[in-house]
């Protein structure tokens, strides 16, 4: 009986993991994110939510994964502003031109038209394995009356349809959540729940601005229980060892 | 093994939990019983141990030993009776007596008084408090606060009035507060009853979430490892401690009693600038030390405070802040305004003087100016 059982198991596949670009925040999660997927990266304006997605692209494109990034806020011009910014400037326009990246700006947030040319584009291209949007939140930032129940329900399917495709294609993927003013808790529509992990950036003005990462969820991995603090300079984000 | 399955029950079951909500600007203890619809809300405030340490080692100066421990051991007992007299408590039947009293002291260990590690309590009245290191008399020797927050708490459990001593040895190691109502009555709190503000609960429980730069709560801090909470906790290095605002109401109306308005004001604002010169000695400049001192407030339970200075006037705004539950005239706020007049001296190098002192259009905001 028992022998018949273990045939009907199938073996687990070894979890493979995805390198966020930067390694001290690799050594956080036992070498990267889990390969396909979803990651939710927030925190308020400014702790480098863009900067930490550059670099996962970047990594991507290095190893030769076809890289996507989506942009629902920002023109192209700015996009380019920030990474030039950069020491690694050169090398990511080298690879956009390769095509291993590829940055897609878009102006209307009007989540059924972003969805379904994202959508396209992932089911057309199957050599995509990295994707961020950023931001999710702008996605549903044009929707009236957000706390009807009605809108509420819909809203939530549109989000659990759009994740679900993303994990069927297994695309290693950040989500950028902003969080929304108005709401203490940050998050709408219970988005932290459903994704795979979290990761969060937060900082702390108190005089001096310091800054720190902290992993509260991970799923399939050990992570580092405590917050670590991080840099931002012209290398990107540098995470800082205790004492340092 | 019985007694054991009982106290599980009665924590479990029965007692009361106590949440504290952590906001930016607001700290709640929220008292509720699982069975009970009824809660209790209470806004508390944390502030540093060496605030009441210099301010009792400076009154001792000034009154001499036993004028300072009859003063401080009232505003103990005060403090002790107000802290359970919110809550209406019936007569509790012997059976029950020594779990609530367990209970009750092992809840006030939490606020640093470690002389709560061993909890003894024996049916004919007599509690037994042992510990280390207790809170503020750790550092000046002088218990008065403890053994009147003792006593009174147990005259609000027993329904009568009892009274605490020390017999500690070898000061802080050895801490013992020995309360017993057969003691020699030394002070009996008069419970007032005052006129409750209407809209108590709404003023200082504020559902808010102000669109504010630099507004952090304790949790902020505390994932920035700049706060430690525990039975003794710690801001950067420097113990503090948990209380509300009923207890500067207290300390203040027993120094204008005595009229020694003049040895507060001092200590409390020498003891300010002591702690800000220890904590922005690393910061060079001034909008950051500010900034710094805005934030702290702000985590420790005084609502959300703005800073304006203009030449040599400072107006220091308050919103969201504590209030108390009767009808007040400000002057419990005194003994922040009078801390932070030190800080801002440590600040901006310079002598501070309170100039002003007034209730915003809103009853829970204050506004303070100084000049110097």
């Amino acid at each position: 009986m028992k022998n018949k059982l273990k045939k009907k198991i199938p073996q687990e596949a070894k979890l493979t993991r995805e390198s966020t670009g930067v390694k001290k925040i690799d050594s956080m999660i036992q070498g990267g994110l889990p390969s396909g997927s979803i990651i939710g990266l927030s925190g308020p304006p400014g702790v480098g939510k863009s900067i930490l997605s550059l670099h996962f692209l970047l990594e991507g494109a290095r190893k030769a994964q076809k890289c996507v990034y989506i942009n629902l806020e920002e023109p192209r011009r700015n996009i380019n502003n920030m990474i030039k910014e950069f020491d690694f400037a050169d090398e990511f326009f080298e690879l956009e031109k390769k095509e291993l990246i590829i940055i897609k700006c878009f102006d209307y947030p009007e989540y059924e038209k972003v969805y379904t040319e994202l959508l396209q584009r992932i089911k057309n291209d199957p050599e995509i394995k990295r994707l961020v949007i950023d931001s999710f939140n702008c996605f549903f930032s044009s929707i009236d009356n957000p706390h009807t129940l009605t809108t509420n329900i819909n809203v939530r399917k549109m989000i659990t349809d759009s994740l679900y495709t993303i994990r069927r294609h297994e695309l290693t993927t950040l989500l950028v959540l902003e969080k929304s003013e108005g709401h203490r808790n940050g998050f709408d529509y219970n988005i932290p729940y459903l994704v795979d992990g979290i990761i969060k950036l937060d900082f702390l003005e108190l005089g001096t601005i310091e800054r720190r990462i902290f992993i509260p969820k991970m799923r399939w991995t050990n992570q580092h229980k405590e917050s670590k603090s991080y840099e931002i300079d012209k290398r990107g984000i540098l995470v800082l060892e205790e004492g340092e | 093994m019985v007694g054991n399955i009982r106290e599980f029950i009665l924590k479990k079951f029965i007692f009361p939990k106590v949440l504290i909500i952590d906001n930016p600007g607001i700290i709640i203890s929220k008292s509720f019983s699982r069975y009970s619809k009824k809660e209790v809300n209470r806004r508390i405030i944390y502030y540093f141990e060496d605030t009441i340490v210099d301010l009792q080692s400076k009154t001792l100066r000034e009154l001499g030993k036993q004028k300072t421990e009859e003063l401080w051991y009232k505003i103990g007992k005060d403090i002790g009776v107000e802290f359970l007299s919110s809550i209406n408590m019936k007569k509790i039947p012997s059976w029950l007596l020594n779990n609530i009293i367990k209970y009750t002291f092992e809840s006030l260990g939490n606020t640093g008084a470690t002389v709560t590690q061993k909890i003894t309590y024996k049916k004919e009245g007599r509690l037994i408090l042992q510990g280390t290191d207790n809170i503020v008399c750790r550092k000046n020797s002088l218990p008065a606060l403890s053994l009147g927050l003792v006593g009174g708490i147990m005259s609000q459990l027993l329904k009568t009035n009892v009274e605490a001593k020390t017999y500690c040895k070898d000061c802080p190691k050895t801490c013992l507060i020995i309360a017993d109502k057969n003691f020699k009555q030394i002070y009996t709190p008069l419970i007032k009853n005052h006129k409750k503000i209407y809209d108590y609960n709404k003023l200082n429980f504020p559902n808010t979430n102000p669109r504010l730069d630099n507004i952090h709560s304790l949790k902020n801090l505390m994932n920035f490892k700049k706060i430690s909470l525990s039975n003794k906790s710690d801001f950067l290095g420097k113990t503090i401690t948990i209380s509300s605002l009923e207890f500067f109401r207290i300390i203040i109306k027993y120094y204008q009693k005595i009229n020694k308005m003049d040895v507060l004001e001092n200590s409390l604002t020498q003891t300010a600038e002591k702690i800000a010169k220890d904590l922005l000695r690393n910061e060079k400049d001034l909008s950051y030390k500010t900034k710094f001192i805005l934030a702290m407030l702000c985590s420790f339970g005084w609502g959300f405070p703005k800073i304006k200075v203009e030449k040599n006037t400072i107006t220091l705004q308050f919103t969201c802040i504590p209030i108390l539950k009767f009808h007040s005239d400000n002057t419990e706020y005194l003994c922040l305004i009078m801390m932070a007049k030190g800080y801002f001296n440590q600040i901006f190098n310079n002598k501070f003087k309170i100039k002003s002192i007034k209730k915003g259009q809103d009853p829970a905001s204050l506004i303070i100016k100084y000049q110097s």
